[in-house]
């Protein structure tokens, strides 16, 4: 799809289409969703932080710039969402470590179904992504793999352009590690 | 596509790499659930919705040092605005400033004296005083000084509780009465006096003073 077909859509959804923003969502799911497995590695988390997310940029329409791309843009909500349910996920931990009856249930949530880390046993890329630090991992994958600008990655970490761009070649040189220890082992 | 030239080849090794990685398929109802929840979202008024936003806890982000410059700045002008209100209401008014026409005027009493203002509209005198009972009757009496308003000449007296007789001299010369006094009185030697009463300022009217 491109730019100017999206921006068409972000338009019609101002204006109350719903159909319009349901092709939108159609377009941005698969990323949306993988960035949440990625996040939370739990399936059943990702596809209600993806809903969350898109939810929550159907609300917000009307601050999504029209001059800015839309994908960004929500890629940016989706970061924010995600981060949230990891601080509070965080919190919550916190609360439940003295509990003895909640032990088991700690293990659980390890044991459980794990669609990331099971594709990324068949990808080493994913499996070495997956070992890198979450800012680091999701500067990659905005380059690389989604194609956003500098800017773009920089307001979605809410971090400095220069920051952005330093962060991107750190990532690059510490997955290049990562990925050399996983073929010598 | 992605400008890879920033890059060293190791790099752009690895990000080709990066470029390339698998994403998993999304749940098949992923969009139908986002869907069935935004036409719940529709339903909801625009005062709902913005009551909703209100309601629930939101994350803000903000650099330190802007509250902290805002909270700064708010000292600084209430400590400036408390010093000019202090400053304004300590400050004693001259007393007996003719405005519109009367031409005695009287301020608030401080130690058992009123000031009262005199003020005379003269414009063929260089010179101009004030005689009267409260000094005596003294040849060269109270000198009194241009107005800022063009041809008037004011000054003011504290004077006392009770009854007084004034008169304005010009150029050391010339004897007149008040000619906006009420209240004149011949001194029996051909000369016209104007009379004043001092009262409890607080209790009488203004107009009062030039009464009998």
């Amino acid at each position: 799809m491109r730019d100017g077909e999206v921006s068409k859509l972000v338009e019609r959804t101002k204006r109350g289409d719903a159909k319009a923003y349901a092709s939108l969502v159609r377009r941005y799911q698969t990323p949306v969703y993988n960035l949440m497995l990625r996040m939370t590695r739990c399936s059943e988390t990702a596809l209600d932080l993806a809903q969350d997310t898109f939810v929550r940029a159907y609300e917000r329409i009307e601050f999504c710039d029209a001059e800015r791309n839309f994908f960004p843009w929500l890629y940016t909500l989706g970061m924010n969402v995600a981060r949230d349910h990891l601080r509070r996920q965080k919190r919550q931990a916190g609360k439940l470590q003295s509990l003895d009856e909640t032990a088991d249930d700690s293990r659980a949530l390890i044991d459980m179904d794990d669609q990331y880390a099971q594709a990324s046993d068949r990808d080493s890329v994913n499996q070495a992504l997956a070992q890198l630090p979450d800012d680091m991992r999701e500067a990659l994958v905005m380059r690389f793999r989604e194609e956003f600008s500098y800017q773009e990655i920089a307001d979605a970490l809410h971090i400095g352009l220069s920051n952005a761009k330093m962060k991107v070649h750190r990532a690059l040189d510490l997955l290049r590690k990562v990925m050399a220890k996983e073929e010598c082992s | 596509m992605t400008d890879f030239q920033d890059l060293n080849p190791r790099q752009r090794e690895t990000a080709r790499l990066v470029a390339g990685m698998r994403y998993s398929p999304p749940p098949p109802d992923l969009a139908a659930g986002v869907m069935r929840r935004v036409a719940a979202t529709r339903r909801r008024t625009l005062w709902q919705r913005m009551f909703g936003w209100f309601v629930t806890p939101q994350n803000i982000r903000v650099r330190p040092w802007i509250p902290a410059a805002a909270f700064a700045a708010l000292i600084v002008f209430m400590a400036g605005s408390g010093q000019f209100y202090w400053r304004t209401l300590l400050q004693h008014e001259p007393a007996g400033t003719p405005d519109r026409g009367g031409e005695v005027q009287a301020s608030l009493p401080a130690d058992g004296t009123v000031e009262v203002a005199f003020s005379i509209h003269v414009t063929d005198a260089k010179k101009v005083a004030l005689i009267g009972s409260f000094n005596n009757w003294q040849k060269h009496g109270v000198e009194l000084r241009p107005s800022a308003r063009e041809g008037w000449w004011t000054v003011s007296l504290p004077l006392k509780r009770g009854r007084y007789e004034y008169a304005f001299v010009l150029d050391g010369m010339r004897v007149v009465p008040d000619p906006d006094s009420l209240l004149n009185r011949d001194d029996g030697f051909g000369n016209l006096n104007s009379v004043i009463i001092v009262e409890d300022y607080a209790k009488r009217p203004l107009s009062s003073l030039h009464g009998a």
